[in-house]
């Protein structure tokens, strides 16, 4: 049987994590990967509410308290990414590099548009996925030009 | 315009006026924002085979903080499951239709509530990301397999001659733990409730007529000695027994069917158990008959335990059936290990052995 040892190795990752979920996926460009690269600008408003620049879209989330917490486990060598778990021969230990217990949910989006020089001309794409409805007052942002 | 203040880290991917230039264009305005702006890029490391999540409930999260370890157990036909000292947890990938960063040098809202006074340009990194993340469920631990394992050779008795040694099939606690997919604290706990005992650094089964000839030699001592069955002292069950059978095997059966208390003057007694010794009683009625007459085994039962126990139905709870809608009604072994680890199997059983089921006499079954 295979047995695969984690445990805690905080500290030695760094400080202060925070996990950012969206709703959609990255891409990259012109097939670079995505090491590297600038993703967006994230900033808060006033009220504390997170905003995210990703390319054309703005991202507006929330911050929440993870009901269940996360793990970072910092991996040595590769698991299956299958649906059922089933471990390799070779499994190795795997160390939890930190806990996360809260994140940034960023739900909604609206979409910039955008001219033809377009400063943010980033290596990513980022796609939202298709069922996101858009917030109410999005068409105004786009067509107050 | 406020001065900016400092620049975090890394070497600066963007600068502040990249920066006001996009606000301007998604029609943000700086006075709305707090002044503290970040600019996330992917580290150059970084990659989705690097890192996994896991998710915790509180308490194992407190239980990672205070420094335990954590086990996944993995078979090659079987399920892996993650181990806490204690618990045993079901693992399961969760796809998600949404993308996790894991992101450093972040602040968030609720730390910028007392607000710099100037503005801050944050480089933060995006170490890694995932669109899985590992599910833990509470499960049962498959402890069916113990029995099994322990089973391979029995111990019935100090062996007659070096002949009788089969010492591939012993297992030590380490030897169990490698094999059974179980947290250790879920694991000792049924060795304790399968009588197992350590003999010679491994873990044995007891053979159960071996096991019935032991809880008989105590009984009939208390008999003949008219001790009290909450008072049977181990040293003159030591001294009496000791030429018939071990005397670890003595004590360890005292172990199994009473409980050990030390009196006031320090000595070592027991107080036994009489629903343990009425099951075993029942055990030894049962298992030779696929189904029994209720009533004749109510009788036959109470004269097999020792004068002075009282049988009762519920001792056979997790033990057997008892089927009161047959014409005579009948008693049969139904025993609680036996039955499948995992639930949706274990239901199957049940309802396959029939049809309904009242709460009661399904619930010792599905704890």
């Amino acid at each position: 049987m295979v047995q695969i040892v984690i445990s805690s190795k905080a500290g030695e990752g760094p400080d202060e994590w925070l996990l950012v979920e969206l709703q959609g996926e990255m891409l990259s460009r012109q097939n670079t990967g995505l090491a590297g690269n600038l993703m967006g600008d994230l900033h808060y408003t006033k009220e504390g509410v997170p905003v995210l620049i990703v390319g054309h879209h703005i991202l507006y989330g929330k911050q929440v308290k993870l009901e269940k917490p996360f793990a970072v486990l910092m991996k040595h060598s590769g698991l299956p990414q299958e649906g059922e778990f089933l471990l390799g021969e070779d499994e190795l230990p795997h160390d939890i590099i930190q806990l996360l217990q809260g994140q940034l949910s960023m739900e909604h989006r609206h979409l910039i548009s955008v001219g033809a020089h377009h400063p943010l001309q980033s290596p990513i794409e980022f796609q939202q996925n298709i069922s996101q409805d858009l917030p109410k007052d999005s068409k105004k942002m786009i067509n107050r030009q | 315009m406020p001065e900016l203040e400092e620049v975090r880290g890394l070497e600066e991917v963007r600068g502040l006026e990249e920066v006001r230039a996009t606000l301007q264009i998604a029609k943000l305005k700086e006075e709305d924002l707090l002044p503290v702006f970040h600019c996330l890029s992917f580290r150059r490391s970084a990659a989705a085979a690097d890192y996994h999540l896991l998710e915790l409930d509180p308490a194992l999260c407190a239980q990672i903080q205070a420094g335990e370890s954590l086990i996944i157990r993995g078979d090659k036909d079987e399920h892996a499951v993650l181990c806490s000292e204690e618990k045993t947890y079901d693992l399961k990938i969760a796809d998600t239709s949404n993308l996790l960063l894991f992101v450093t040098g972040c602040r968030t809202p609720d730390q910028l509530t007392d607000g710099p006074q100037h503005l801050q340009l944050v480089q933060a990194e995006i170490w890694g990301y995932a669109n899985s993340y590992w599910e833990l469920r509470r499960q049962r631990p498959k402890l069916k397999k113990l029995k099994k394992l322990l089973l391979e050779s029995p111990y019935s008795g100090p062996p007659i001659s070096t002949q009788d040694e089969v010492p591939e099939s012993k297992y030590t606690m380490q030897d169990l733990l490698d094999r059974i997919q179980s947290s250790r604290e879920e694991l000792e706990a049924h060795l304790h409730t399968i009588h197992a005992c350590e003999i010679n650094g491994c873990w044995r089964i007891l053979e159960f007529d071996y096991e019935l000839k032991l809880l008989g030699h105590v009984t009939q001592l208390v008999d003949s000695e008219s001790w009290s069955f909450s008072k049977v002292p181990l040293r003159s069950c030591l001294e009496e027994l000791g030429p018939l059978e071990p005397t670890a095997m003595i004590e360890h059966c005292l172990n199994c069917y009473g409980r050990r208390y030390n009196t006031d003057e320090g000595e070592v007694m027991f107080a036994l158990d009489e629903d343990k010794v009425c099951r075993a009683m029942a055990l030894m009625l049962l298992q030779n008959a696929v189904k029994f007459n209720l009533s004749e085994f109510q009788e036959v039962w109470q004269q097999s335990v020792p004068d002075g126990m009282a049988t009762r139905l519920d001792q056979l709870r997790g033990l057997a059936l008892v089927d009161r809608s047959s014409r005579p009604e009948t008693v049969f072994l139904l025993k609680v290990e036996d039955l499948p680890d995992d639930t949706l199997e274990r239901f199957n059983a049940l309802f396959s052995l029939r049809e309904k089921w009242t709460q009661d006499d399904i619930e010792p079954y599905i704890q």
